[in-house]
C-alpha cells in the first residue's frame, strides 16, 4: 500500500514540476515577418537586433524578420507566397501599384484591423488624421495602416529644366498648350544641337507619375480618376471616364506630343526604370516632381542643370486626392497578427523609433545634428555599399512625414516645405480617401484592367489616334464588363460620400 | 559548286547562300561586339554620345568596379566581392548539380531499359507525363518549401536535379545496347549495380557526355530557382545577380527621385551593366566552340537505333 502511494506521489510530483516548467518557461518572442520591396540593406540584421532590444526594454517581445524582394521579382514572389499560404505578418502595400489594398482584399489575403487597433494601436489611432483612416477604411473595415510619409499635394507638381526654359527664352507653362509648345521648342533645339532626343517622361503604366499633375491642365479640373474607368467630380457626381470629354482631351494632348516625337518610342514595352534613366541624367522635357535630383544631375551629368518644380493651372489651388500613397497591411496567414500592430504602434509612438528603422543605429550609421537635421557616418556612406550606404531603409514604405530628417548641408527647404509639411492652403478633395473594392465585380474588373493595358494604354499614351482607335477599344471594354464595373464603383462612391 | 574540272566554281546560288549566312552571322555577332565595346567605353562619353562601335574615349573603370572588393563585406561575399561570390556559387552548383543529375538520370535510365523490370513502360510513361503536364509555380513552390528548400544551397540544386527528357535520351541509347551483355553478366553472377556501373555505363559514354553538357548548361544558366527560393544575396548565382544589378539601379533611382536618399552616387552605369554581362557570359562563350560538336551529336544520339 505504501509502495503504491509512493509511486503515485512520485508520478504526481513529476507531472507537477513538468507543468511548472512549462508555465515558467521563457515566453516565446512573437514573429513579425515583413515583406518589403527593394534591396536589402547590408546591415539590416544589425538594425533588426537593435530594434528588438529597444522593444524589449519597452516590454515587447517581438522577433523581427525583414524580407526584402527585388523590384523585378516583387510581383511574382508576393503572388506565389499569397497563393501558397506562406506565413508572414506584414506586407507593404502600394495603393497605386502592386499589390494594392483592394487587390489583396479581393484575394482574402489581408484581415480587418478594427479590433486589433483598438487593443494594440492606440498611438497610431491618435497620430494619423481622419482622412488617412478614411482612406484605409473599406466597406466599414480598417484594412491598412497608413504610411503618410508625404503630403499628397505633391501629386500636383511636375518638373522641368529651368536652365532650358531660360536658354530658349520660354516662360514657365501654365496650360497644356503652353507646355506642349515649350517642350517642342526644347526638343527641336536639343535634337539639333546634340542629336539626342529628349522626352516627356510619361510611363508605360499610363495613369501614374506625370499623368496625374498634367490633369490640372484638363478642363473640369479638379477631378479624381478611379482606375481609368470612373471620373469623380467635386460636386459628388461620377461618370464613365473613358467616355468623358476629359479623356478625349487628354488623348489629343498625348497624341500630339507623340506625333512630334516627344514620347519614348518604345514606351509601351519599357519599365519604370528604363524611363527613369534619361530623367535621372536630366535629359527630359517634363517629368513628375523631383525636389532632390538636381544635385546628382549637376555633379554627374550637367553642371548647368537647374530643376524647377511647379504645377499647371496656377489660378486654382493645389488639391489633395488621397491621404497617403503607401500603407502596410496584415496578412490573413499570420498566426499572430497582433505582433504586426504592436510593432507598428511602437514604431510610430516615438520619432526616434522610426528614425532607428529608417537611418540605422545612432552613432553607428547616423548622427543627430539637431532639429530635423542628421548626417551619415563615414562607416555608413560607403560607395561599395548597396545604394551607397551600409544601411538606409526606404522611407516611403513606413514613414510619417514629421519624423523625417534631412541630411545636413543639403538644400532641403523646398522639399521640406512642399513634400513633407502639411499645407493648409491645399484643398482636400471631397473624394479624398475613396478606394474601390473590386469584390463584387471582380472578374469584370480584372478583364477591364487587362483590356486597358492592351487597347487603352496605346491611346492614352498617344501611340494611336483617339478618333481612329477608341471606338473599337471602347467596345472591347464594354464586352469585358465595363458598365458593370462603373455601376459598382459609382455605388461604392455614393456609399463613401454618405458615410463622410 | 561546280568541281568537274578539278577547280571549284561558285554558282549564283552559292553566292546568295554565302551572303545570307554572312548577314545572319553579323546579326548574331554585332550585338555581342557592341556589348563588349560599350563595357570598355568611358561613362561620360556614353551619356553624351550614346552607344557606338567606335567610341572616342575608352575606360576600364567598369571592370575595376566589377572586380572591386569591399573588406567590410568579406563575411558575406567571397573576397568581399558579390560578383566573385556569385561566380563561386554558380560554379559549385553547376559541378554538384551536374554530377548528381547525371548519376540519378543514368540509374533511372538503366532501370527503365532493364527488360526484367515489369511495367517499365508504365514507369516511363509516369516520367513522360510530367513533361506534358505542368501544374505551375504555386504547387512547385509549396513542395520545395515543404522540403525545406528555402535560402540554402540545396534550393538552387535539388529542384533541377532530374530531367525526364535527358532520362529518355539515355534510356533509348541503352535500349540499343545488346541484351546479351546483361544476360552473360547475370550468368556470371553480377548484380544490377555491377552490370550498370561496370558494363552499361562505360558503353554509354557518348550519351552521358551529352546529358552532362545539357545539365551543365542548364545549371549554369538557371536563375528561376534563385528568384523563387533564395533571398540571401550570398547565395545568388550569376544570372540572378545580373538581374539584381539592374534592379538596384532602378531602386536607387526611385529612392532618389522620391527624395528618400540625397546622394550623388550614380550606379550602376551603362558600361558597368555591360561589363557585368561580359563577365557573366564570358566562360560559356569561350567554351562553346569546344563543346559544339557534342551538343549537336547529343540531339540525335538518343534517337538513332541500332
Amino acid at each position: 500500500m505504501a509502495k503504491k502511494l509512493a509511486t503515485w506521489l512520485l508520478l504526481l510530483s513529476v507531472l507537477t514540476f513538468s507543468a511548472a516548467g512549462t508555465v515558467f518557461a521563457e515566453e516565446e518572442a512573437l514573429p513579425m515577418r515583413w515583406l518589403i520591396p527593394g534591396e536589402e540593406p547590408y546591415d539590416v540584421d544589425m538594425v533588426e537586433e537593435a530594434l528588438e532590444e529597444m522593444m524589449r526594454e519597452d516590454g515587447l517581445n517581438i522577433d523581427l524578420d525583414f524580407m526584402f524582394f527585388n523590384w523585378d521579382v516583387w510581383d511574382q514572389k508576393v503572388n506565389v507566397m499569397l497563393a501558397s499560404g506562406d506565413e508572414f505578418e506584414l506586407i507593404n502595400t502600394l495603393d497605386n501599384g502592386s499589390p494594392s489594398t483592394t487587390s489583396l482584399m479581393s484575394k482574402n489575403a489581408i484581415i480587418p484591423l478594427n479590433d486589433l487597433l483598438e487593443e494594440y494601436g492606440q498611438d497610431m489611432l491618435a497620430l494619423f488624421d481622419e482622412a488617412s483612416w478614411q482612406q484605409a477604411t473599406i466597406n466599414g473595415n480598417i484594412m491598412a495602416i497608413p504610411a503618410p510619409w508625404i503630403d499628397m499635394k505633391v501629386e500636383n507638381y511636375m518638373c522641368m529644366r529651368q536652365d532650358m526654359l531660360d536658354k530658349y527664352g520660354l516662360d514657365l507653362p501654365n496650360t497644356l498648350d503652353e507646355l506642349l509648345a515649350a517642350c517642342e521648342t526644347i526638343y527641336n533645339g536639343e535634337l539639333e544641337e546634340t542629336g539626342t532626343p529628349w522626352y516627356i517622361a510619361l510611363r508605360a503604366e499610363g495613369n501614374v507619375g506625370l499623368f496625374t499633375p498634367l490633369q490640372r491642365g484638363i478642363d473640369g479640373y479638379p477631378f479624381k480618376i478611379v482606375d481609368l474607368m470612373v471620373i469623380l467630380f467635386e460636386d459628388g457626381s461620377a461618370e464613365s471616364y473613358l467616355e468623358s470629354d476629359q479623356f478625349k482631351q487628354w488623348c489629343e494632348f498625348a497624341y500630339e506630343a507623340n506625333q512630334k516625337g516627344m514620347i519614348f518610342p518604345d514606351l509601351l514595352s519599357m519599365n519604370t526604370g528604363s524611363v527613369g534613366e534619361p530623367t535621372e541624367r536630366g535629359n527630359f522635357l517634363a517629368s513628375d516632381r523631383n525636389f532632390t535630383g538636381e544635385r546628382t544631375i549637376r555633379a554627374n551629368y550637367d553642371e548647368n542643370a537647374r530643376l524647377v518644380n511647379f504645377y499647371l493651372n496656377r489660378e486654382e489651388p493645389t488639391v489633395r486626392f488621397s491621404a497617403y500613397p503607401n500603407c502596410n497591411t496584415v496578412s490573413a496567414t499570420s498566426p499572430h497578427p497582433e505582433a504586426a500592430i504592436m510593432f507598428l504602434n511602437w514604431l510610430y509612438s516615438d520619432a526616434f523609433h522610426m528614425q532607428t528603422l529608417l537611418y540605422g543605429i545612432e552613432g553607428t550609421h547616423w548622427i543627430d545634428e539637431g532639429g530635423r537635421e542628421m548626417s551619415y557616418t563615414e562607416y555608413n556612406t560607403n560607395e561599395e555599399g548597396n545604394g551607397g550606404y551600409q544601411y538606409a531603409f526606404p522611407s516611403s514604405w513606413i514613414n510619417y512625414a514629421p519624423y523625417l530628417r534631412f541630411e545636413k548641408g543639403t538644400d532641403y527647404e523646398g522639399s521640406a516645405t512642399i513634400e513633407y509639411s502639411y499645407d493648409e492652403s491645399t484643398k482636400t478633395s471631397l473624394n479624398s480617401g475613396f478606394m474601390y473594392a473590386p469584390d463584387k465585380a471582380a472578374a469584370e474588373y480584372a478583364n477591364c484592367k487587362s483590356v486597358i493595358t492592351t487597347y487603352i494604354n496605346p491611346i492614352l499614351l498617344g501611340f494611336q489616334s483617339y478618333d481612329e482607335a477608341f471606338p473599337a477599344a471602347l467596345q472591347r471594354m464594354k464586352d469585358a464588363g465595363l458598365d458593370k464595373v462603373i455601376e459598382e464603383i459609382i455605388e461604392q462612391h455614393e456609399a463613401f460620400l454618405a458615410n463622410k | 559548286m561546280d568541281i568537274t574540272r578539278g577547280r571549284s566554281r561558285l554558282s549564283g546560288m552559292d553566292i546568295v547562300c554565302f551572303i545570307c549566312i554572312t548577314l545572319f552571322t553579323l546579326a548574331c555577332l554585332l550585338p555581342i561586339v557592341l556589348v563588349v565595346v560599350v563595357s570598355f567605353t568611358d561613362e561620360s562619353y556614353l551619356v553624351k554620345e550614346g552607344y557606338s562601335f567606335f567610341p572616342r574615349e575608352l575606360s576600364i573603370a567598369a571592370y575595376e568596379k566589377v572586380f572591386s572588393t569591399n573588406p567590410m563585406r568579406a563575411d558575406r561575399y567571397f573576397l568581399g566581392n558579390q560578383l566573385l561570390n556569385s561566380y563561386i556559387v554558380t560554379i559549385l552548383l553547376t559541378l554538384v548539380g551536374t554530377i548528381v543529375s547525371v548519376l540519378i538520370t543514368s540509374m533511372a535510365a538503366y532501370s527503365l531499359s532493364n527488360k526484367q523490370l515489369r511495367f517499365r513502360n508504365g514507369f516511363a510513361f509516369y516520367f513522360v507525363i510530367t513533361m506534358l503536364i505542368n501544374t505551375g509555380v504555386v504547387p512547385w513552390y509549396m513542395i520545395n518549401r515543404a522540403l525545406g528548400l528555402r535560402n540554402n544551397f540545396a534550393a538552387l540544386v535539388v529542384p533541377s536535379l532530374f530531367s525526364p527528357f535527358n532520362m529518355m535520351l539515355v534510356r533509348n541509347y541503352m535500349n540499343g545496347l545488346p541484351e546479351a551483355l546483361r544476360e552473360s553478366a547475370r550468368i556470371d553472377g553480377a548484380n544490377d549495380f555491377v552490370i550498370c556501373f561496370r558494363i552499361i555505363l562505360p558503353l554509354s559514354i557518348a550519351v552521358l557526355a551529352t546529358i552532362t553538357l545539357f545539365y551543365g548548361l542548364g545549371f549554369w544558366n538557371n536563375w528561376f530557382n534563385a528568384i523563387m527560393l533564395v533571398d540571401e544575396d550570398s547565395l545568388y548565382p550569376l544570372q540572378y545577380y545580373l538581374m539584381v544589378i539592374k534592379s538596384q539601379a532602378t531602386a536607387l533611382n526611385e529612392l532618389k527621385k522620391l527624395g528618400i536618399t540625397d546622394t550623388n552616387i550614380v550606379l550602376p552605369s551603362e558600361s558597368l551593366k555591360m561589363a557585368t554581362v561580359v563577365v557573366t557570359i564570358g566562360p560559356i562563350v569561350l567554351l562553346y566552340p569546344f563543346l559544339q560538336k557534342y551538343f549537336i551529336q547529343g540531339i540525335v544520339v538518343g534517337g538513332v537505333k541500332g
